[in-house]
């Protein structure tokens, strides 16, 4: 497979702070690649060093195949950005918007004018388009702010944390349009701090933090990495020191975290793990309110390898 | 690309609700603003004359005593042909427009020195006239225009004795006399000749030494460089300028507003694969023409709704301020093209170039621009107010004479060298991202 994104050793400071820590990784043509991590674990940074937006101390970056530079317009007519902030003229309409940003990439006049229809399609904002982006609302804005970076029709699209503040409904959309994007043929470098998100769409995903890479591969080879297998969680008004020690003489059980009247008792194998947490309540007759079992999510893979909780 | 950047930036700054209210408003306030301050004033000392005190000697009045044989010994200081013509003087509304002490030299000085009056003439012969002032202003160069017209028609006075002796009309046998007219000394000294103009010609004296009105009108104009005498003219030439070099700011604004260190369309247009320079220029484009209507309705508004009579040549002055909103478009360029800069930075540089600036021109204090051409003219070519206002002033003073047009040969050339250093500038994007926090 064509290895579209590669990227060597970069090493990015700002004054004292080390942003990228000799970061690398490679994305092959066709993948929805994940990037997540923390805020301020150096994503953006990335993506920006990948653009050459900002330039580097150490390292090097590929794009199809050809060293990137500021000055490459060749790659970059290929690459499309939707960057962590709505960027689009609030003076100008939806559809002056979307024109004057594909315009900058297609000299064309028809093609021009059919790419624009096509992302006016895709982010369904037909309805919208005379309108002022200042009279849109805050899911629709940012579905302007895709239909501006995507109406080229680039073969890399670079999606940095698109959802941040989107209603789910509206999440869901852009979540989807990105499947669509990525079935037409687009390599996609998704971030976001969010591991629901790209647990769903990413066919890969590199978690990263402070600048490293944590680890990488697909969400189940993640989870596969880890110790953790089921979390049984117990909302418990109140609960005794002796019983958290109890619950941990549990087989299988390796912690115990009591925290905001929510217990997490963690597992690494076993079966009918839940039953045995029950037959312990009852018999020290603890009161508690609700009791669910879940698989380990990516936060839990990054719990278990950092030590702290990927969503602070 | 060009054509396309530069209608979607046209259509940004017009629909921009906060750059149209403060590039229009700002200059109408300020305008109307000085109307009112300066119009009371300027209305009386439009019409209120210009003292000046005239020293006149002995040797002067012989002289003229000499060639005019209508000349009886009655004559005195203010019946010579200069003190005539400065009677005759007279502004549009027909009142005086000097008022004339004729007083001896010592007194003359000390009004001069206590500033009681302008200046001092001193005449020492029919064309041996020497202008005293104390300092620099526009009054000054008015007293200055009429003596130098006046000297310089002299000539004309002496065409007209030559032409009427040619024709019969005045016989000077004296070969001695003829050239000395020629030379423009003319001094007819021989009894006999006096006589012969005397018996025949009285009436041709009169018209050779009586100022006419056409004559004094003309002289009236050229000193009044146009036609408005208007001291307070100044600060609206400023404020033009102003209006000009305003429009640096939105330059600057919209051509950063395409770095990627500054905006996130910004950072959209850096990703993409558009050719710096192009984009800038048209960017440029985009608000000089914004600009360039800016000025001419604040300069119509000027004109015609508050009817500030701004003298000279109309169509000269639009062009001027044309190639000013030029010339204040390019700092504005010029000043964003500079690499590794905050907008805050860009912005203050630029408040100081037209503040400081506007105020080394004349903005505040109307004589400062002529102290500084004194101490150090090097500052008068490069402020573009300076630049700017000197090319109206030069209009209104001078006409379209050589002044003007080496005023617009400094603006022409502080233009290029700007534009050309922004384009210069562009080849290299603005690095950097941008962070709004
Ligand atoms: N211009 C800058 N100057 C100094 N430090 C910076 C600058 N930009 C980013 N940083 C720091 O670099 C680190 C990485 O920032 P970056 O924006 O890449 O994080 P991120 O993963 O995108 O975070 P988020 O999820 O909040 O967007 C952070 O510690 C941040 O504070
Ligand atoms: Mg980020």
């Amino acid at each position: 497979m064509e290895e579209i994104v590669r990227v060597n050793n970069l090493v990015k400071r700002y004054k004292d702070l080390i942003a990228l820590d000799n970061f690398s990784f490679s994305i092959k043509k066709g993948e929805i690649f994940g990037l997540l991590g923390p805020n301020g674990s150096g994503k953006s940074t990335t993506i920006n060093c990948i653009l050459s937006l900002l330039t580097y101390d150490k390292g090097e970056v590929y794009l199809f195949g050809e060293k990137m530079n500021v000055n490459r317009n060749d790659i970059k007519k290929r690459i499309g950005l939707i960057g962590q902030n709505v960027a689009v003229f609030n003076e100008l309409s939806v559809y002056e918007n979307i024109d004057f940003f594909c315009g900058l990439y297609i000299n064309d006049k028809a093609t021009r004018r059919k790419y624009v229809e096509d992302a006016l399609e895709f982010t369904g904002l037909n309805d919208y388009r005379k309108k002022s982006p200042k009279k849109l609302s805050g899911g629709l804005i940012r579905r302007l702010n895709i239909a501006c970076g995507i109406a080229h029709k680039p073969e890399l699209i670079i999606f940095d944390e698109p959802t941040v503040a989107v209603d789910p409904q509206s999440r869901n959309n852009i979540l989807e349009g990105i499947k669509d994007l990525n079935k037409n043929g687009a390599t996609v470098i998704y971030t976001s701090h969010y591991m629901e998100e790209v647990e769903e769409i990413c066919s890969r995903i590199l978690i990263m933090d402070k600048g490293h890479e944590i680890c990488q591969g697909t969400a189940d080879e993640l989870k596969g990495q880890i110790k953790n297998t089921e979390n049984v969680i117990l909302n418990v008004k109140y609960i005794d020191e002796s019983d958290l020690e109890g619950l941990k003489k549990i087989h299988h059980v390796y912690s115990v975290k009591y925290a905001d009247k929510v217990l997490t008792i963690r597992f690494s194998g076993g079966k009918h793990n839940i039953s045995h947490v029950l037959d312990y309540i009852s018999e020290h007759s603890i009161n508690y309110e609700r009791i669910y079992s879940e698989l380990p999510t990516l936060n839990d893979v990054f719990l278990e390898i950092t030590g702290k909780e990927l969503r602070d | 690309m060009f054509i396309r950047t530069y209608i979607a930036y046209l259509k940004k700054l017009i629909r921009t609700k906060s750059v149209v209210f403060w590039v229009i408003v700002f200059p109408f306030a300020l305008g109307t603003l000085f109307y009112l301050a300066f119009g009371s004033i300027y209305s009386s000392s439009r019409s209120n004359p210009i003292e000046v005190s005239v020293v006149v000697s002995d040797d002067a009045i012989k002289e003229y005593k000499d060639i005019n044989p209508a000349a009886t010994d009655k004559v005195t200081a203010k019946d010579l042909p200069i003190s005539l013509m400065l009677k005759e003087l007279k502004y549009e509304d027909d009142s005086p427009m000097l008022k004339l002490f004729y007083e001896d030299k010592d007194k003359a000085k000390k009004n001069l020195k206590s500033k009681k009056v302008k200046g001092i003439i001193t005449v020492n012969g029919i064309n041996d006239i020497i202008l005293d002032i104390s300092e620099n202003g526009l009054t000054q160069d008015i007293l200055a225009n009429i003596i130098s017209i006046y000297k310089s028609n002299t000539s004309i006075i002496e065409e007209k004795i030559t032409s009427m002796i040619e024709s019969g009309n005045l016989k000077v046998s004296d070969e001695k006399n003829t050239s000395m007219i020629e030379t423009g000394n003319l001094k007819v000294s021989d009894e006999k000749n006096t006589s012969m103009i005397e018996s025949g010609n009285s009436e041709v004296s009169e018209e050779i030494f009586t100022p006419d009105t056409e004559y004094t009108e003309y002289v009236t104009n050229k000193a009044l460089m146009g036609d408005n005498n208007d001291p307070y003219l100044i600060y609206f030439y400023n404020l033009i300028a102003m209006v000009c070099i305003m429009g640096s700011l939105s330059v600057l604004d919209c051509v950063c507003s395409a770095h990627s260190s500054e905006s996130y369309e910004g950072m959209r247009i850096c990703v993409s694969p558009v050719n710096n320079i192009i984009m800038n220029l048209s960017i440029f484009a985009a608000c000089l023409t914004f600009q360039i209507a800016v000025t001419l309705i604040t300069l119509i508004y000027l004109i015609f709704g508050l009817g500030i009579n701004f003298g000279g040549n109309l169509g000269y002055i639009f062009l001027t301020a044309v190639l000013g909103t030029l010339l204040g478009c390019s700092l504005g360029f010029f000043i964003a093209g500079i690499h590794g800069l905050k907008l805050k930075t860009r912005n203050s540089i630029l408040m100081w170039i037209m503040l400081g600036g506007g105020f080394l021109s004349g903005l505040m204090f109307a004589n400062m621009k002529s102290i500084i051409e004194e101490k150090m003219p090097l500052i008068n070519r490069i402020n573009p107010s300076a630049v700017l206002t000197d090319a109206f002033y030069s209009i209104n003073l001078y006409g379209i004479g050589d002044r003007f047009m080496r005023a617009i040969y400094y603006l022409v050339i502080l233009t290029v060298l700007l534009l050309s250093a922004s384009i210069i500038l562009s080849r290299k994007k603005e690095g950097g991202v941008y962070a709004s926090v």
